[in-house]
């Protein structure tokens, strides 16, 4: 057991704790910044683990845009404050659910476990730990990855396009507006899927 | 019976006489496709000529068999089938050119009045050709010399009745009484070709000359023989419309008349009889068939009877009666001595059709100025042929002599074929049976018994049909006003339901191929117990004087008793209270009906036939319809329920599928995450 | 190091990760969960590279290929949300049954005879 083992295991409790903690917990607004936790502490574990870049991108992306994302559509959709009883499924569902995903996690965890379990990994020793650095990471990034990287970019494009088109207000003589036109109707939620304009 | 002619010639002579005896009036048939439908004269020549032909080579058949006969004369030559050759071929002996004489006559004197009788007919060219192609079927059956060939002049005939009971076929009565007569001949037919494939099987051919041989006929067990002789009985019944499944004749009437006379009263209800005669040699290895025959006729001859005497249509009283005298001729066959052969029935069944045919086209004639045949007085007031002397005295004669020879009055012919059938029937209950060794003696003595008995009702209801048809009758005015007798010559003040043929001119007299005809017929009706002087029929008669006494004894008696029954009757009706004597009307004017006198209930017996219809219709029609229902709802419910489940399931399928869309996402997400694992653990476990 | 503390923790990832998706009624729970199975991707990926330090550095542009996408994927996500909540008044999965056939078999649209 060196000290990275000791770092990761403790990081790594911190990370499963947060998670479940975040997916358990009544109350929403609880939940969210439970997976800032969780986030950051996997942050942590890339670092233990010599990613350091990731951990960065980590960071960045997730915790500072995702969460604050969801966050933000927390408030826009009125989450209700406090504990409240409807934000999980009926007991059934959640005892489906229990089974399912721990079911699912076992077989994976006997699956890796069996085949890699036994590695041990040498981390940062030959090279140093210069293999994860900045600079070795951008020439692979944008010399053998360059292709998938501007794919990458046309879907958050896509991405963000398409983002706005959904959420813009209705205005009627607005063309957009036509082409993705539908009503909202805040006062009349009805079941019956009305035909688009 | 089958030894040759003498000379060859002769027997080439007879064998084509015997040829185009059966071939032209089918010819004729066939012919009558071809003529043009507007062209009335044509048609008519083709039917009388093909009758007038047939009969000549008819009677040169008959002068030519005058030794013996000659059998196996082919007609269309031998047809293989599988399991041998089959010879359809004809035989012409004395019997079967005696009876093919009178079946010409007949059918002559039927084509000759119908060219009269039919004169507004719009189908007269199919009404000519059927009746000729009924002429052949029946010159087939009594010509033919094999069996499957009798078979087919069967069914022919049956066809042929059909069509022509049906002939005026817009009105309904006539389609249902067509369908019915077909219906349930067909039944008794059923009978007839089981008895014939019996014989077939049990002799091994199908030639009745060599069927007929006495060697063959030891090869046959008595159960093969009384099995096959009960089955052919069985389809006598039928077409012969005895007891039980006489209920289709007296409707048959509904046809035309020259039809009825044909067809229902000279041919084909005597086929059967025929039939019987010509296999007597089988028959007469088979006494308990015969003992069957002699009961249903003895119970068809008296039923009949007694029927006849409530009728209310002389048609109808004549279909009864036909009924009554051919269950004579089958009595014949079945109790006739050896000694004798079939002659007693032979002499009933010419005798009955030459007066018969007469009866029946008198009435034709009678009725074709009245367009009804109803009797005496109609409640409700209508048209009816009481007062025919009136109207046409020759006919009403011509009638008289006929009722006269049904009653059996001597020196008639009807009187000496009776007393041939009961003399037979002395013979074999005093002389020792059938064989002489004491069978069916009992047989005997009950046709005799019923024959008697029979005779004085025979000629109680000739004299009531005599009575209510051709004296005038006097004003007997109804309890409920217009319900006035059509008396003389007044036109009638209103037509019956049936169709009129032809406007009402009523003053014209009898069109004369009608009245040449009905003369014709009477020479015959008068005279033909001269038959019985010269070997014209075959076989021996035996006549007894005592039986000869009682039956004219009976028969007077029986006309008496209707008169008497009609002075009764008139005189309870003019002694109702509420019956103003017409202008002072003397009380013995008043003439009622005979069967008045019978108690209400017997009457509305006999005159529905015995509640046979009901009998029939509780044992055959109503099982039949419902089998026909279950197996429609079967069709529907079980055969059917197959092709609709396909859709059934199809949708049931569909709703079930329609479970799993419920529109919830996390529905969907799990089910994609089982689906995930299950694909990942199939990945890894088959790897 | 060892390689199964990581490992276990990718499992335990999963677990929450599916949970939170089959067992939250909210739709931006839902995300949470999500993510959660996200990131136990990546971690995997990061683990891997670790351990077999490829040339081409595989198993982190992967990760950072990831992340791009989850972060697009949860914009998208979180407009049809809004969408949502304005049509409805509220973003509960459970009663946001639009999509889904009736029992009777109708398909409430009208369709001409």
């Amino acid at each position: 057991m060196t000290t990275r083992d000791v770092l990761f295991c403790l990081l790594g409790l911190l990370t499963a704790a947060a998670a479940v903690l975040s997916v358990t917990s009544r109350q929403v607004v609880h939940a969210a910044l439970w997976l800032v936790t969780a986030l950051g502490a996997l942050a942590g574990c890339y670092l233990v683990l010599g990613a350091e870049v990731v951990a960065l991108v980590q960071v960045l992306v997730y915790v500072g845009a995702v969460v604050v994302l969801l966050l933000f559509a927390l408030m826009l959709t009125r989450a209700p404050i406090g504990r409240s009883p409807d934000v999980d499924n009926p007991l059934l569902a959640r005892v489906a659910a229990g089974v399912v995903s721990l079911t699912g996690a076992t077989l994976l965890a006997v699956l890796l476990l069996s085949v890699v379990g036994s590695r041990t990994v040498d981390v940062g020793s030959a090279d140093g730990g210069a293999r994860s650095a900045a600079q070795p990471l951008a020439r692979s990034l944008f010399g053998s990855w360059v292709l998938p990287f501007e794919l990458l970019s046309l879907l958050l494009l896509a991405a963000l396009v398409a983002a706005l088109v959904l959420s813009r207000a209705r205005d009627r003589d607005d063309t957009l507006s036509r082409i993705a036109s539908i009503e909202p109707d805040v006062e009349h939620p009805t079941d019956v899927v009305r035909e688009p304009r | 019976m089958t030894a040759l002619a003498s000379t060859a010639s002769d027997v080439g002579d007879i064998a084509w006489a015997a040829r185009f005896v059966v071939v032209l009036p089918a010819l004729a048939a066939l012919a009558g496709a071809v003529v043009p439908r507007a062209s009335r004269t044509a048609i008519s020549a083709l039917g009388v000529g093909g009758a007038l032909a047939a009969l000549l080579a008819a009677l040169t058949e008959l002068a030519g068999t005058g030794g013996g006969g000659v059998g196996g004369v082919a007609l269309l030559g031998p047809a293989p089938t599988g399991a041998g050759t089959i010879e359809l071929s004809l035989r012409a002996d004395r019997l079967s050119a005696v009876v093919a004489v009178m079946v010409c006559v007949v059918a002559l004197a039927v084509q000759v009045y119908s060219v009269a009788y039919q004169c507004d007919d719009r189908r007269y060219r199919s009404f000519a050709s059927v009746v000729s192609l009924f002429t052949a079927a029946m010159l087939i059956v009594v010509q033919a010399d094999d069996l499957l060939l009798l078979l087919i002049g069967w069914e022919v005939m049956g066809l042929c009745s059909y069509l022509l009971i049906g002939h005026d076929s817009e009105r309904s009565a006539a389609r249902h009484a067509a369908v019915k007569a077909f219906l349930v001949t067909r039944t008794g037919d059923i009978g007839f070709v089981l008895g014939i494939v019996t014989l077939l099987a049990a002799a091994g051919t199908s030639s009745i000359s060599r069927l007929l041989r006495p060697e063959t006929l030891e090869q046959l067990s008595t159960a093969q023989v009384t099995a096959a002789s009960l089955l052919l009985i069985a389809g006598v019944v039928g077409k012969s419309a005895q007891l039980p499944l006489q209920t289709w004749l007296p409707d048959a009437m509904e046809g035309p008349t020259p039809v009825s006379a044909l067809i229902h009263a000279a041919t084909m209800v005597a086929a059967g009889g025929y039939v019987m005669a010509r296999l007597l040699p089988v028959l007469a290895e088979a006494p308990a068939a015969r003992a069957v025959l002699a009961v249903i006729a003895s119970a068809s001859m008296l039923a009949a009877a007694l029927a006849a005497l409530a009728q209310s249509d002389l048609k109808r009283v004549l279909a009864w009666s036909t009924i009554s005298q051919v269950a004579y001729l089958l009595a014949g066959i079945a109790v006739a001595p050896h000694s004798l052969g079939a002659a007693p029935a032979v002499m009933q069944l010419l005798s009955h059709a030459a007066f018969k045919s007469l009866l029946f086209l008198c009435a034709g004639a009678l009725a074709y100025r009245v367009h009804t045949t109803a009797m005496g007085r109609v409640p409700s007031g209508g048209p009816s042929l009481a007062g025919s002397w009136a109207r046409s005295p020759m006919v009403s004669v011509l009638l008289t002599l006929g009722l006269a020879a049904l009653a059996g009055i001597p020196p008639l012919s009807g009187f000496w074929s009776k007393e041939a059938v009961l003399g037979a029937a002395e013979a074999t209950a005093l002389d020792g049976g059938v064989d002489g060794a004491g069978s069916l003696v009992w047989a005997g003595w009950l046709v005799l018994l019923v024959g008697l008995v029979t005779g004085f009702v025979t000629a109680a209801y000739a004299t009531r049909a005599w009575l209510l048809v051709v004296p005038s009758p006097a004003d007997v005015p109804a309890e409920r006003s217009g319900g006035d007798l059509v008396t003389d010559d007044s036109p009638p003040a209103a037509l019956l339901p049936s169709p009129p043929r032809r406007d009402p001119l009523l003053h014209l007299p009898v069109p004369p191929a009608m009245s040449w005809t009905l003369l014709a017929l009477a020479v015959p009706t008068v005279l033909a117990g001269l038959l019985l002087i010269g070997p014209v029929v075959p076989g021996e008669i035996h006549l007894s004087s005592v039986t000869g006494a009682l039956a004219t004894t009976l028969a007077l008696a029986g006309v008496a008793a209707a008169g008497a029954a009609e002075h009764l009757a008139g005189q309870r009706l003019s002694g109702r209270p509420g019956v103003a004597g017409a202008a002072g009307r003397p009380a013995s004017a008043v003439r009622g009906d005979p069967v008045l006198v019978l108690p209400p209930r017997v009457r509305a017996w006999c005159a529905g036939g015995f509640g046979f219809d009901a009998l029939h219709r509780a044992l055959v029609v109503r099982p039949t319809a419902s089998l026909a229902r279950t197996v429609t709802v079967g069709d529907h419910d079980v055969v059917d329920a197959y092709p609709r489940a396909g859709a059934v399931v199809a949708r049931w399928l569909g709703a079930a599928l329609r479970l799993t869309q419920t529109g919830r996402t996390t529905g969907y997400l799990g089910a994609l995450a089982v689906g995930a694992v299950v694909v990942a653990l199939a990945g890894v476990g088959l790897r | 190091m060892h390689l199964w503390p990581a490992l276990l923790l990718a499992c335990v990832l999963v677990a929450a990760g599916l949970y939170g998706v089959l067992a939250r009624r909210n739709a931006v729970l839902v995300l949470i969960g999500l993510e959660l199975l996200l990131n136990a991707a990546n971690l995997l990926l990061v683990t891997f590279d670790a351990a077999y330090a490829d040339r081409l550095h595989s198993g982190q542009v992967m990760t950072l290929f990831v992340v791009t996408v989850a972060a697009a994927e949860v914009g998208v996500a979180l407009a049809v949300v809004l969408l949502l909540f304005r049509r409805r008044g509220d973003v509960d999965l459970l009663t946001a049954r639009d999509l889904g056939e009736p029992r009777d078999g109708s398909t409430g649209v009208e369709v001409s005879r």
